[in-house]
């Protein structure tokens, strides 16, 4: 390339890029760390180093540039380009770019005065007073092996009737090793004997999932997730008499510690109309069937009016022999009309690739989750930033891969061998857990968001008044995408890149709520 | 120059000296991060590794370079984890430029001269940052002591460790 040339291209370079002068920490930076990292990284979260000044972040600034730039961090897994779910934890192009930037030009602090506030953590419930707590029954200290742990803790509700439930919200006890939680609710009594034929240590191990039938599954919990609200007249039951069950994952540590984890729970203010219930995928022999009739029946499926799948079909037996690179295409046939809440794929460590999307009978494709590089460790049930919409006579496709030679580092058996379906480490999984309800006309249009009360803000200019000035700001900067340099994250409500019709719909109705 | 740099000074000029006339010894060093999870998890190998081979002419060093270590964030870290070796800090990057470490956890094992024959990761437990291996397959920093106390020192060798980058902040413009 000619010298001119390259000078023109560095002219455009310099006119295109967003910091000409190189970036500074206090301008620049600072608002990306403050807003997308610090909620993990600092003293006692599960973020390992703080990033909480700029002494900090400036210490570890050549490794934030290398994990922003290779999307290490911040920990999110499904493609977003793909399908959008609320609480996406992903920088932009230009975030990323900044960052780098300013690690290039030997990571400047700038002009103090200019760095961006720190966000307020909350230090209690960030949903407001729980109605109900129920708390580990004594801590549970990990065995500090460097070894992942996988414990389920049976809590007893003593609910006396049924209650119906608007959120859940988990409170890591320990936040330096509770990697993530899943939480269910048994009616049976079996977790509650499960625990008490282990009486050297509280709780029960169990890798895969509770080891015992759920009627209810509840959101989970990952570090950094705000929980979800159900929306107006929807939301689950929570059982009398039943057994709140917790399964936690502590990370591998190389010292013992210890835990003592709780869970609010917030009920329903006014009765629900459309009790959540759940689609399960598992299917273990050639058509599906077998297995997944189980599993809808222990995920306590049987209601309005029984499953809304017709049949499952899979293109093989589920084994994976050693040596071999998978692929298995999983089919749910849909009977009747429904809206999708979220989606919780889950397999194990031989696990590589998920792809899950609809079509309806006309031909029509809804993409509802991908993801490129599974990580179990960083598993989780996504809700969809609005309903899914799924007709009568669609049908869900799940792509799933599996790899079981030795270019798999996760790999639990060396040399490999042959693996088939199972609750353990060395089992696999091919498990596919949706939320929905019944559908209804213009559930298309309802935004399902995090949080409640200071989550979401639309006094997007700090006059401490929702007013038209507002409204002006929101629109313009209706229509920008995520990867627009001036697209700014608090004009997009709902988090999912786009500031659009749904975050229309949640300016009106925070707007009207005064 | 502050008190700090003076005791880096003298710590430096001691490791310097102490290992002359031994011509057999060798130092393994291992350059970690208080605050690098990664560094943190081979705290359980680097113990039982020490346990094993440690002696008057193996000698394990911790080296930390990060920038914010100071000697009570060290002596924090040796007391929690129970590390049984001596540990310094170098957050002038002394020992990181002359032993050419990028990386928390890394190991460079030098002899007195401070001659490298191995630099780089303590075994393949990870693959990449997250990939944690579940069954460990190459020791390679056991295999280096276990020459070593065979009195067979082998021909220089590097691996890729993983792990947290050490910051490079020479050129810093605070």
């Amino acid at each position: 390339m000619r010298p001119l040339t390259l000078s023109i291209l560095a002219l455009l370079l310099a006119v295109a890029s967003p910091h000409a002068k190189s970036p500074t920490f206090s301008e620049h930076v600072s608002s990306i760390i403050y807003n997308n990292c610090t909620s993990c990284h600092r003293d006692g979260e599960i973020g390992p180093m703080p990033l909480t000044n700029y002494s900090e972040i400036a210490a570890y600034a050549d490794m934030i540039k290398h994990v922003t730039e290779t999307q290490y961090m911040p920990p999110w897994k499904p493609d977003y380009n793909y399908s959008q779910h609320i609480g996406a934890r992903t920088l932009t192009k230009t975030e990323i770019n900044t960052i780098s930037n300013w690690v290039n030009a030997g990571f400047p602090q700038g002009d103090i005065a200019l760095e961006a506030p720190m966000p307020k953590f909350p230090t209690g419930s960030v949903l407001g007073t729980p109605d109900l707590v129920l708390t580990m029954a004594e801590p549970f200290t990990i065995r500090g092996n460097n070894e992942d742990q996988y414990q389920v803790f049976v809590i007893p509700t003593h609910l006396t009737e049924d209650r119906e439930i608007e959120a859940v919200e988990f409170r890591p006890g320990n936040r330096r090793i509770v990697h993530h939680a899943l939480i269910g609710a048994d009616i049976t009594g079996t977790a509650r004997q499960k625990d008490l034929e282990t009486p050297e240590e509280y709780g029960y191990e169990s890798f895969g999932a509770f080891g015992a039938p759920t009627t209810v599954v509840l959101p989970g919990y990952t570090p950094g997730a705000k929980p979800s609200i159900y929306p107006k007249g929807v939301g689950h039951i929570l059982p009398k008499n039943s057994d709140l069950l917790i399964q936690v994952h502590y990370a591998p540590w190389p010292i013992a510690e210890s835990d003592q984890s709780s869970i609010n729970i917030f009920f329903k203010k006014e009765p629900i109309e459309r009790e959540v219930g759940f689609i399960s995928m598992a299917p273990l022999t050639t058509d599906g069937e077998t297995l997944s009739r189980l599993l809808r029946v222990l995920l306590g499926e049987e209601r309005h009016g029984g499953t809304p799948v017709e049949k499952i079909k899979i293109n093989d037996i589920f084994i994976i022999p050693k040596d071999w690179v998978k692929t298995f295409h999983t089919t749910l046939f849909i009977d009747r009309d429904i809206s999708l809440l979220s989606i919780y794929p889950h397999m194990h460590l031989l696990g590589k690739y998920w792809e899950v999307y609809a079509t309806d009978p006309q031909g029509n494709r809804t993409n509802l989750i991908r993801i490129e590089d599974w990580d179990f460790n960083w598993q989780g049930n996504y809700t969809f930033t609005k309903y899914q919409k799924i007709t009568a006579g669609s049908q869900i496709h799940a792509i799933t891969t599996y790899d079981n030679t030795t270019n798999n580092p996760l790999n639990p058996n060396y040399p490999p061998r042959q693996l088939t379906w199972g609750e353990k480490t060395t089992d696999e999984m091919l498990l596919l857990v949706m939320e929905y309800i019944p559908y209804r006309p213009g559930d298309e249009n309802i935004a399902l968001t995090v949080g409640r009360g200071g989550e979401i803000s639309i006094d997007f200019n700090g006059n401490g008044q929702k007013d038209f000035a507002d409204f002006l700001l929101f629109v313009q900067n209706f229509g920008l995408n995520r990867d627009d340099a001036s697209y700014q994250r608090h004009f997009d409500l709902n988090g999912d890149g786009h500031i659009n019709f749904t975050d229309f719909i949640i300016f009106a109705n925070q707007f009207s709520a005064g | 120059m502050n008190w700090r740099y003076n005791i880096t000074a003298i710590t430096i000029a001691f490791f310097l000296f102490s290992g002359s006339g031994l011509c057999a010894s060798y130092k393994i060093y291992i350059f970690m991060g208080e605050t690098c999870p990664v560094s943190r998890h081979y705290t359980l190998t680097l113990k039982e590794l020490h346990a094993q081979y440690a002696s008057e002419k193996l000698e394990f060093i911790g080296v930390f370079p990060n920038r914010l270590s100071t000697p009570a964030t060290i002596a924090a870290f040796k007391e929690k984890y129970a590390l049984p070796f001596t540990c310094i800090g170098d957050s002038t990057h002394t020992w990181v430029n002359r032993l050419g470490a990028t990386i928390t956890p890394e190991v460079v094992v030098a002899d007195t001269s401070h001659t490298a024959i191995y630099r780089g990761r303590i075994d393949n437990t990870f693959a990449d940052l997250g990939k944690r291996r579940r069954v460990i397959t190459e020791n390679d920093l056991a295999d280096v002591l276990n020459a070593l106390k065979d009195e067979k020192p082998p021909a220089f060798r590097q691996t890729r460790a993983i792990g947290c980058i050490i910051t490079s902040w020479q050129n810093t413009k605070d």
